[in-house]
C-alpha cells in the first residue's frame, strides 16, 4: 500500500466466501506495529454502485478517491456484464488508501467489485448482504435507476437507506419521462430517493426563490402568471420540469390543462399560471437550463419580471426588472455538475428529500393527464 | 437588508450552502501577525470552498504607510508560508486581487471618515448592498478609540444592509475593565452586531461537545452528580512565551487560558440542554451555568487555587530557562505560568461534583481536553485482589491535538485467572473522517458573514467569567512568590496536593 491516492485495482480475485477473511489479512499486514506505513481503517457508510456498461467501470473507479476522501468506507460495485450471460459471481477486492492528512496516517478503505453476467443476478443480494459493514449506513448508487425491482431483491432493499439516482437530463419522448418519474416514484416506496439530476438544479432553485424572499414575496409569488423554461439541446427535458413541478407542488398549484410542454395550472386563490417548457437554440456547455423568465401580474400598477439566465462562467444571473426598468441584478453560482461532487453532497443526506419526491409526483401527474392516469408507468 | 426567508414557500427542502451575502470585511490591524497567519490563509481557504459571497471585498486598514500592490505583496508572501501555497497559484491571485489598502491612525477620525468614502464608492459603483464586517485584529488598547470613531464615521450603522464587528480576545482586562469597554462598544453597536471571537469555539471538537450530549441519547442520563464524580479539564501547552514576556507579564495564564478557553469548555460541558441549536439558547444556558459557579470565598481559596511558574528545565532533549530568565520579564514577577483550581456548580446535576481546571505552559505535552471520572461501581464482587485491579471508568473528550473521543472500562484478562485491567476504546476523528477539519476562524468568518453569533461569547457571559476569577487574579496579587515547577513537568507539587486532599489525582496524559 502507498501514500499516494491511488486504486490498486483489479486487486486480488477472491471467493466470496473468504472476502472477510481476506481484508482481515491486508488489515493484519497493514497495521502491523512495526510497520512505519501502518494505516487508518475508516468506516462511515457502505456504498453499492450498480453499472451495467463497461465503459462506466473505468469512470466509477476515477471518482473513488474523492468519495473515500470525504466518505470513507466499503464501496462495492456490482458490475452486470450482458456480454457474458451464463458467467456467475466472481468478487475482486482491494483497499484503497487516502495520503496521510488529518493525523499523520493513511486512511483505507475496503473496495470490493462484483462482477456477473444476467445468469448470477439473483444471486447478488445473498452476495451483497454478508458484505454490509453493520450498522452503518447502505447508500446505493445506481446512476440510472438500474434498481432491481424483482422479489428476490426485496431482503437487500429493506437494508438500504437511500437510492441515488442520477436520471438522464434529456428524454426522446414525453412518454420515456413519465416511465422514468413512474419508476424513480416506485423505488421510493422502497427507500428513501435522491437524483443527482434534481441536486444540480440547486442553484436554479435558489435563484428562483431568491425574487420571492422579501417582505412582499408571498404577495408577488400569488401573482405570478406565466413561467418560461428555456433548455439547451432537444427532446424532453427532465430538468425543466422538475422545476415546473418543484413549483407546482410548493405553491399547491393544480395541473388544468395542458401537455407535452405547455401547462396552465390553478393557484389556490383561483388564478391561472402557465408554465412553458421550451428547447433552446442556445446550448451551454454542460447546462442543461438556459433561462427562466416570470410574470408577475402588476402589483401596485407596475409589472414586474424575474430572469434567471446561465452565464458561461459558473453563474446564474437573476435579473428584476419593473416596467422595462432594472431594479436589480444579483449572481448565483453554479458550477457545471461534476459527478463525483454531486454524489459526495448526496451522501452527506440520510433524510426523505420530500420536495423532491412531490416534484416528481407533480411531473408524473402532469405528464400522464388524460392517459386515463394508469399509464404502464413502471 | 430585512430578508425574511422563512416565510418563502420555494425555500423549503432547500439545502442551504450557508453562503454569505455580499459584503465588505474591513481588518483592522490589517498589518500585524494575525491577519498574516491566521485571517488571511482561512479567507483563502473559504475562497477556494467557494464559500465567500461572489461580490466580497477585504479592506485592510492599518498605520503604516503602504500601497496596495505592497500589501498584497506581504499576504502573497503569508499565504506560501502559513497556507502553502506556490509561487503564481492561479487562485490565490484571484483572491488577492480582493484586498484593498488603506492606511490610516485609528485614533484619528479622518481615516474613519476616509474608509466611508471608500465604503460607499465601493458598493454604489457595484451595485452591492452596504453589508459591512469589521474585524478589530489590533492591540485590545485600540478597542475603545476604533469603536468611537467608527461610530462618529457614520459606520456604525448603514441603512442599506448589516453592520457587523468581530473583537478579538481579550474582553477586558478584568471585570471592571470588561464592564467599561461593553459600555464604550454598547454605545456604538447594538449587543446583536457584536461578535466576540474566542478560537477555542470555532475548533470542530469543541462543537462536537454539544453534539456528543445532545445528539446521542446514552450519555445525558449519566451527565450528572449520579454517576460523575469529578471532571478535569486541561489546557496544556509545551510553549513558553517565546520572546512575548512583555505582553505575558500584563495578562499572565488566568486571562490568557482560564478567563476564555477553559471557561468555555467548562460552560459546554455542564451547561443543561438548550432548546434549540440558536445563538439566544445555547449562550442563554451556557451564561445560566456559569451564574450557578460557587463563587471562591477568601476563606477556602488556598485550598482551591494553586498558582505556579516554570523554572529551568528541560523537554525533549532541550535545556529551558525560567519564566523570570524570559526576556521583558521583571526579575520578581508574580505572574502565573499555570493555575490549578477547583470549582463547583450549585445545581440539582452538579452540586457536590468538583470540577478540577488546570492550564500551564511548558508543560510536558500539549494537550488540551476534558476528562469525566465515573464513580465506582456500587459493590466490588471479584475479590480482594481485584479491588485493586479495578480503576474507575474515564470518558475522555479530547479537543486536541489527538482530537477524539476515548472511554476507559474495565476488561478480564484473557486466561484462567481472574485478573482485571482497564482498557480504553478509541474514537479518533481520523479514524471516521478522512478530511482535514477547517480551521477555527474559517467557521467563525463565515458565521459572522452568515449573522450566526452560537458560537462567539456574548457581553454577560464574558462579564460572567471575568466574575467567576477575579477573585483568583485578586488572590494572585498578593502574593510575593509563586510555586515554581520545572519547565517540562506537570507543574507544582501544590496542584497534586490539590487533588490528593480529595483522595483523587490529576490524569497521566
Ligand atoms: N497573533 C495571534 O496569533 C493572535 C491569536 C489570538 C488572538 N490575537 C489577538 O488579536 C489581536 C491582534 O494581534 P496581532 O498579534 O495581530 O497584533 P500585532 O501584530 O501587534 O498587530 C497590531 C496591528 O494593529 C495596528 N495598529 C496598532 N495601533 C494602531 C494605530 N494607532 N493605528 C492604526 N493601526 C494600528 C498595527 O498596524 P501597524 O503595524 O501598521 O502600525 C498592526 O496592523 C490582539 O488583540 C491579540 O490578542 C492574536
Amino acid at each position: 500500500m502507498t501514500g499516494r491516492a491511488e486504486l490498486q485495482f483489479p486487486g486480488i480475485s477472491v471467493e466470496l466466501s473468504r472476502i472477510e477473511q481476506e481484508f482481515r489479512e491486508i488489515w493484519k499486514q497493514t497495521t502491523d506495529s512495526s510497520n512505519p506505513d501502518a494505516v487508518l481503517k475508516a468506516s462511515t457508510l457502505n456504498l453499492v454502485i450498480t453499472c451495467n456498461t463497461p465503459d462506466r467501470l473505468p469512470v466509477i473507479f476515477q471518482h473513488v478517491p474523492e468519495l473515500t476522501l470525504h466518505h470513507p468506507g466499503r464501496i462495492i460495485i456490482v458490475y452486470i456484464d450482458r456480454n457474458n450471460p451464463s458467467a456467475q459471481i466472481t468478487a475482486t477486492i482491494t483497499a484503497f488508501c487516502q495520503p496521510p492528512r488529518y493525523d499523520g496516517k493513511q486512511i483505507c478503505c475496503e473496495l470490493v467489485s462484483l462482477e456477473t453476467g444476467p445468469a448470477g443476478k439473483r444471486y447478488l443480494p445473498g452476495a451483497l448482504l454478508p458484505l454490509l459493514l453493520p450498522d452503518l449506513p447502505v447508500f446505493l448508487w445506481t446512476p440510472n435507476n438500474l434498481v432491481l425491482h424483482s422479489p428476490a431483491f426485496s431482503n437487500f432493499h429493506k437494508n438500504i437507506e437511500r437510492v441515488i439516482l442520477h436520471s438522464p437530463a434529456s428524454l426522446p419522448t414525453v412518454k420515456a419521462l413519465y416511465e422514468m418519474a413512474g419508476a424513480i416514484l416506485k423505488t421510493a416506496e422502497m427507500s428513501k430517493v435522491s437524483d443527482m439530476t434534481w441536486a444540480a438544479l440547486t442553484g436554479w432553485r435558489e435563484a428562483i426563490a431568491g425574487f420571492f424572499d422579501g417582505q412582499n414575496g408571498p404577495e408577488l409569488l400569488r401573482n405570478t402568471s406565466s413561467i418560461d423554461i428555456r433548455y439547451s439541446g432537444a427532446g424532453v427535458s427532465l430538468p425543466a420540469h422538475l422545476l415546473t413541478g418543484w413549483l407546482a407542488f410548493l405553491l399547491k398549484w393544480r395541473h388544468l390543462s395542458g401537455r407535452e410542454g405547455e401547462y396552465t395550472f390553478i393557484t389556490p386563490q383561483g388564478r391561472p399560471v402557465v408554465v412553458c417548457c421550451k428547447p433552446d437554440g442556445k446550448a451551454i456547455h454542460g447546462k442543461e437550463l438556459v433561462a427562466v423568465t416570470i410574470n408577475l401580474e402588476p402589483v401596485n400598477g407596475d409589472s414586474l419580471v424575474f430572469t434567471a439566465e446561465q452565464g458561461a462562467e459558473n453563474e446564474i444571473t437573476t435579473i428584476a426588472k419593473k416596467d422595462d426598468q432594472l431594479i436589480f441584478v444579483n449572481k448565483i453560482r453554479n458550477p457545471a455538475p461534476d459527478e463525483a461532487h454531486l454524489l459526495c453532497a448526496e451522501l452527506d443526506n440520510l433524510y426523505e428529500d420530500k420536495v423532491y419526491l412531490g416534484a416528481v409526483q407533480q411531473v408524473y401527474k402532469l405528464l400522464t393527464a388524460g392517459t386515463d392516469g394508469k399509464a404502464e408507468i413502471y | 437588508m430585512n430578508t425574511i426567508i422563512n416565510d418563502n414557500p420555494l425555500r423549503q427542502g432547500m439545502r442551504l450552502k450557508r453562503l454569505p451575502q455580499p459584503c465588505t470585511l474591513i481588518i483592522l490591524g490589517a498589518t500585524g501577525d494575525l491577519t498574516k497567519r491566521k485571517l488571511i490563509p482561512a479567507l483563502f481557504s473559504l475562497f477556494k470552498q467557494e464559500l465567500l459571497p461572489q461580490q466580497f471585498r477585504i479592506i485592510a486598514f492599518a498605520r503604516r504607510p503602504k500601497t496596495t500592490a505592497d500589501f498584497v505583496a506581504d499576504m502573497r508572501q503569508g499565504l506560501q508560508e502559513f497556507a502553502g501555497i506556490a509561487v503564481n497559484d492561479r487562485q490565490a491571485e484571484q483572491f488577492l486581487a480582493l484586498l484593498h489598502y488603506h492606511q490610516g491612525d485609528f485614533t484619528e477620525i479622518e481615516p474613519h471618515r476616509q474608509l466611508a468614502g471608500v465604503l460607499q464608492r465601493y458598493e454604489a459603483e457595484n451595485g452591492v448592498p452596504a453589508n459591512r464586517l469589521f474585524y478589530l485584529a489590533t492591540p485590545p488598547s485600540q478597542y475603545e478609540a476604533i469603536v468611537q470613531n467608527l461610530g462618529a464615521a457614520g459606520l456604525a450603522n448603514s441603512n442599506n444592509g448589516w453592520t457587523r464587528i468581530i473583537i478579538e480576545k481579550p474582553f477586558g482586562h478584568d471585570l471592571a475593565s470588561a464592564m467599561q469597554l461593553s459600555g464604550v462598544v454598547g454605545g456604538v453597536f447594538r449587543e446583536e452586531q457584536i461578535y466576540r471571537i474566542d478560537h477555542y469555539l470555532g475548533k470542530e471538537t469543541v462543537q462536537n461537545i454539544l453534539v456528543f450530549r445532545f445528539a446521542n441519547g446514552i450519555f445525558e442520563p449519566v451527565w450528572n452528580r449520579r454517576y460523575i464524580d469529578h471532571v478535569q479539564i486541561t489546557v496544556a501547552e509545551t510553549l513558553g512565551v517565546e520572546g512575548r514576556g512583555r505582553f505575558y507579564e500584563e495578562t499572565g495564564i488566568i486571562r490568557d487560558i482560564m478567563q476564555n478557553h477553559i471557561l468555555q469548555l467548562f460552560s459546554l460541558f455542564a451547561m443543561e440542554p438548550p432548546a434549540a441549536f440558536d445563538a439566544t439558547a445555547v449562550r442563554d444556558e451556557k451564561v445560566k451555568v456559569l451564574k450557578a459557579v460557587k463563587p471562591l470565598s477568601p476563606e477556602d481559596i488556598d485550598r482551591k487555587i494553586v498558582y505556579g511558574q516554570y523554572a529551568a528545565g528541560s523537554l525533549l532533549g532541550k535545556d529551558l530557562s525560567g519564566y523570570l530568565q524570559e526576556e521583558g520579564v521583571a526579575p520578581d514577577s508574580i505572574t502565573a505560568t499555570y493555575i490549578a483550581m477547583k470549582l463547583y456548580i450549585d445545581n440539582w446535576r452538579w452540586a457536590g461534583v468538583p470540577f478540577y481546571l488546570r492550564a500551564g505552559k511548558r508543560l510536558p505535552k500539549r494537550v488540551t481536553e476534558i476528562a469525566i471520572q465515573f464513580r465506582e461501581a456500587p459493590l466490588q464482587i471479584f475479590g480482594v485482589a481485584a479491588r485493586d485491579e479495578i480503576a474507575a471508568n474515564v470518558l475522555t473528550l479530547k479537543i486536541q491535538p489527538d482530537e477524539g473521543i476515548s472511554l476507559k472500562f474495565d476488561s478480564k484478562v484473557p486466561g484462567p485467572g481472574g485478573n482485571i485491567r482497564p482498557v480504553t476504546m478509541d474514537f479518533r476523528y481520523g479514524t471516521s473522517f478522512g478530511e482535514t477539519p477547517p480551521d477555527a476562524y474559517e467557521r467563525l468568518l463565515l458565521d459572522a458573514m452568515i449573522g450566526d453569533s452560537t458560537l462567539f461569547t456574548r457581553a454577560d457571559e464574558n462579564e460572567r467569567a471575568w466574575e467567576i476569577i477575579t477573585p483568583a487574579l485578586e488572590h494572585g496579587q498578593k502574593l510575593s512568590v509563586l510555586p515554581q515547577y520545572s519547565a517540562g513537568s506537570w507543574g507544582p507539587a501544590e496542584a497534586e496536593e490539590l487533588l490528593k486532599r480529595d483522595r483523587r489525582a490529576w490524569r497521566r496524559l
